[in-house]
């Protein structure tokens, strides 16, 4: 009977020293997979050169890593003991031998903010330009003067550009901001701020939902952003779209189809919890409930779906996938970073580079760049300054600049065009004016025009 | 291939043990043979046809040395025998040390340093030449025949449990289980349950308090770092405060003895799941009341290797008290290299030395005056501080960390940065020191030394299989990390 008994436990230790191989052939049980990108390195060619010089041994030791069998619930469950007896988590802490693995930082209340925001609210990128304001003024003024431009030339051809200037966590609630040293408290200038200002101006349409939600931050029933997660909440994003919808009707003189909130949940699923979901603990963690809610579209014949296209960051998903914005057009698409393409279904475009951007536009009725305070340094990156030439200039301009350029500078032809596209209006004369007038020929085919 | 690596856990060891349990008794041993071949050769490809060609020309030299009766053919063939292993491992580990140093000395009547391609060091070097050369010594002596099969001596010497770090097994301790063993279903489970032991002790301890000690102290290796790196690191070990310099030092200390402890369990409870009762190497080091007695505790493999081929050779304590202390400071002196070409493991090993010498002079009997607790702290707290010399390369650095820890500037660390280190350094201590109390001296004894009955052994299975679903999560949740003792 004893002997028995160590049999079976023999036996049963064999079973679980196979188990994970097993499963990581097999897939013997499904488990609720792990949240993030990994990526791995290429598995290099199983040759006697790569095993002396141990590459293959390497590749394989960090391939079982990430890929042995039991990975999922083993990595869950360490995490949660990580979190419940140290409050550590691989996204919380800096690791000295990897950098940028700090994804985002928590404060006493349990409220997780991600880096970037962490840092705009003590930094700021403005910081980059402190102690020179008047190369502050021109690096992002130029863009206001591009955005304006081009809404002006637009405006001629039916399509309507305008801003949503976004808020991060940080902006709404910096009470929420926890205290580190990881980052120069040294803001003296909120790019926010800024291009608010500046836009009003300049008369160019935008929306600044950072100061909306500011406003009602204190009335609202729910969070504005969720506590464990990075973007708008999804009872903000409803709220949001409901306006952007009237807001379009009145920049277009249109009228579109409105929509209608049912029946509200109180729970948090995915995006709410998206930075919660990354830290792939094995339980969700204590949080105020977020808002969910149904809606109806009203259907309205009468109404106009129009061309809609979206630059900007991660911030326009939860408003494509928690609300109708998106259904109540009659196409999307959506440059997200201006740089991968998404809803480009006609032509299955991923890249930027693929697309023809200057007659997308130019077939939009709204193009709309969106962008959270975090990410607004970088507004519309390159698209403002791609369209402007494409709109109005033509090789033989863009040349002559960067001739130009290249021969002042002594640089070569190559380095001269990329500072003539960073910044066209400076180098192209026929940009400098507040309206160009010039049309390229590009533009006149657009339009079927031969010159 | 390391134990607390994903492809020995993962695939190397169930696929070893199944084939070695299926297979016919008398096969077993060319299954372990083959598969400790495929071990080393994993991690070390380039030198694994260099240990089989030392191996076996050792094999048939030993052959040769006991068939012969001409004492002067037998002292000739035991000599290169012993010089084929010890030359190898001066070649391979002391051949960049060498040139360092002449090249330093070069450089003093200024003369341009020779160009050399730096040597590599074959993994667990240290531990087979020397388990390579108690067989000759042992044979030669008369103390064991030798083997009969080649296989049986490569088997010896290449066998995996003890193949990179030991422990240090001397061939008439191994002999007859090599050419007969029983492993009974106990001797499967407990040898299991020690490996565990090991993992645990490597994994949730050692590299925990590790990778604390690294953030501070830089890699222990710090040949290969830029100027600016080094710059770094001498800064970061300046601005430190007491408590920190303290908790580094400390975790230093209790890192080295889990990961080598650690290492040791799993050999052991490797070898005891195929019926091998390995040597112990670890009893307890950190409750010693003097150096001398850490000695007795620390590496007893390495520690009886030393006295049997080295001390007593040498002359021991037959020759005169002068002779005795210029013995024993040789021994730990050679002991300081073996750990590493580099004058800070010389200065290790010396301090050692120089400690034993004292205990011999005075300072036994003043531990043995002063009671227990004392005599354990400070015994503690002085290996503790040599230990430093071990781990940090640059002797200016050493000297850094130490001013660091006697500048007295305490200050209360960040808990929620430390809490982690804190806690493990906790559970470390208060597994190195439990056996001073009866309790922790019976709890060591059920857990390593009693069989189990049935209850116990549902219990104990229970815990090392969650345990080892444990480790495997943390090794894969964190970086990867060698032995320490690989290196030497």
């Amino acid at each position: 009977m004893k002997n028995t008994t160590k049999l079976i436990l023999f036996i049963l230790t064999a079973l679980v020293l196979f188990l994970p191989m097993a499963q990581e052939h097999f897939k013997l049980f499904k488990f609720r997979s792990l949240t993030g990108v990994v990526a791995e390195a290429p598995q290099p060619e199983v040759t006697f050169s790569n095993y002396t010089n141990r590459s293959l041994q390497q590749w394989t030791e960090s391939h079982l890593k990430l890929n042995y069998g039991l990975r999922e619930p083993l990595t869950r469950f360490y995490n949660q003991y990580m979190w419940d007896f140290y409050r550590h988590s691989n996204l919380l802490e800096k690791n000295p031998e990897k950098d940028n693995t700090k994804k985002m930082y928590m404060d006493d209340d349990g409220w997780l903010v991600e880096t970037p925001y962490v840092e705009e609210y003590y930094a700021g990128k403005g910081r980059w330009f402190a102690n020179d304001s008047l190369g502050m003024a021109n690096y992002f003024s130029q863009e206001a003067f591009r955005l304006y431009q081009l809404q002006k030339i637009l405006e001629k051809e039916g399509t309507r550009l305008f801003v949503l200037l976004l808020p991060g966590k940080e902006l709404i609630y910096p009470e929420h901001v926890p205290e580190t040293d990881d980052f120069p408290k040294d803001k003296v200038f909120s790019l926010w701020k800024y291009y608010g200002i500046k836009f009003k101006e300049m008369g160019i349409n935008h929306v600044d939902v950072g100061q909306w939600f500011l406003e009602m931050k204190d009335t609202v029933d729910y969070p504005l952003f969720p506590q464990t997660g990075t973007h708008w909440s999804n009872y903000a994003v409803l709220h949001v779209a409901d306006s952007l919808i009237r807001y379009m009707e009145q920049l277009g003189d249109i009228k579109m189809q409105h929509f209608t909130i049912g029946e509200r949940e109180e729970r948090t699923v995915n995006p709410d919890d998206d930075l919660e979901q990354l830290m792939n603990l094995a339980r969700p963690l204590p949080k105020t409930p977020n808002y969910y809610a149904s809606y109806t579209i009203i259907e309205d014949s009468t109404a106009f779906k129009p061309m809609h296209i979206t630059i900007g960051d991660s911030y326009y998903w939860n408003l494509l996938n928690a609300t109708p914005f998106g259904k109540v057009m009659e196409r999307i698409r959506y440059w997200y970073y201006y740089n991968s393409v998404y809803f480009d279904f006609d032509y299955g475009h991923k890249n930027i580079k693929e697309v023809d951007v200057m007659k997308e536009v130019l077939d939009a009725d709204f193009v709309m760049l969106a962008y959270s305070t975090a990410q607004l340094y970088q507004m519309s990156q390159g698209f403002s300054q791609q369209l402007l030439v494409e709109l109005c200039c033509d090789e033989e301009d863009l040349a002559a600049a960067t001739q130009e350029l290249a021969g002042s500078l002594n640089i070569s032809d190559e380095e001269a065009r990329k500072v003539v596209m960073k910044n066209p209006n400076r180098y192209i004369p026929a940009l400098r004016d507040s309206i160009p007038t010039q049309r390229s020929q590009k533009f006149m085919q657009y339009h079927g025009i031969q010159q | 291939m390391v134990f607390s690596s994903n492809i020995f856990l993962l695939y190397f060891m169930p696929v070893f043990f199944l084939l070695y349990f299926v297979m016919p008794r008398k096969t077993r041993n060319y299954v372990l043979l083959l598969a400790s071949l495929i071990f080393y050769a994993w991690g070390a490809p380039e030198f694994i046809i260099q240990l089989v060609a030392s191996v076996v020309a050792n094999f048939y030299l030993v052959k040769l040395m006991c068939r012969s009766n001409d004492p002067r053919l037998r002292k000739w063939l035991c000599g290169i025998s012993i010089f084929i292993p010890i030359g190898l491992l001066l070649f391979y580990k002391y051949g960049n040390f060498t040139m360092e140093n002449l090249n330093f000395f070069r450089g003093l009547f200024g003369k341009a340093p020779h160009e050399w391609k730096r040597i590599l060091l074959p993994i667990g070097i240290s531990f087979f030449s020397f388990q390579s050369v108690t067989y000759t010594l042992d044979t030669y002596r008369g103390v064991n025949k030798p083997m009969e099969r080649l296989t049986d001596f490569m088997l010896y010497i290449t066998m995996f449990p003890q193949l990179i770090a030991g422990p240090i097994i001397r061939y008439c301790d191994v002999a007859d289980q090599i050419r007969s063993r029983e492993s009974s279903m106990a001797d499967r489970l407990q040898g299991f349950y020690r490996f565990v032991i090991g993992l645990c002790k490597k994994i949730l301890i050692a590299d925990v308090i590790g990778a604390e000690v690294d953030a501070v102290l830089g890699p222990s290796n710090l040949t290969g770092l830029g100027a600016e790196q080094l710059a770094e690191i001498f800064n970061r070990v300046a601005a430190l405060d007491s408590t920190t310099a303290w908790l580094v030092a400390l975790a230093y200390a209790f890192q080295i003895y889990f990961d080598f402890a650690g290492y040791s369990d799993m050999a052991i409870g490797l070898g005891r799941i195929m019926g091998f009762k390995f040597p112990e190497n670890f009893d307890n080091p950190y409750t010693s009341r003097s150096i001398t007695e850490f000695w007795r505790r620390w590496h007893m493999t390495l520690g009886a290797f030393i006295m049997n081929y080295l001390y007593i050779p040498l002359g021991g304590n037959r020759k005169g008290k002068g002779r005795m202390y210029f013995n024993l400071w040789i021994c730990f002196l050679i002991s300081g290299l073996w750990h590493g070409a580099s004058w800070n493991f010389v200065i290790w090993g010396a301090l050692h030395g120089l400690f034993i010498c004292l205990d011999k002079l005075f300072l036994g009997k003043v531990m043995k005056k002063i009671g227990k607790a004392p005599s354990v702290i400070l015994t503690f707290v002085t290996v503790v501080l040599i230990w430093l010399f071990f781990r940090i390369e640059d002797l200016g650095l050493t000297w850094t960390l130490i001013t660091r820890m006697f500048a007295f500037d305490f200050v209360a660390p960040n808990w929620h940065d430390v809490i982690q280190l804190v806690i493990t350094l906790i559970v470390a201590a208060f597994f190195s020191f439990i056996t001073l109390t009866k309790f922790g001296q019976r709890l060591q004894e059920k857990v390593y030394f009693t069989e189990f009955n049935s209850g116990q052994h549902i219990a104990v299975w229970i815990v090392s299989i969650f345990a080892f679903l444990f480790c495997l999560a943390a090794l894969n949740a964190s970086g990867f990390s060698p032995f320490i003792y690989f290196r030497f």
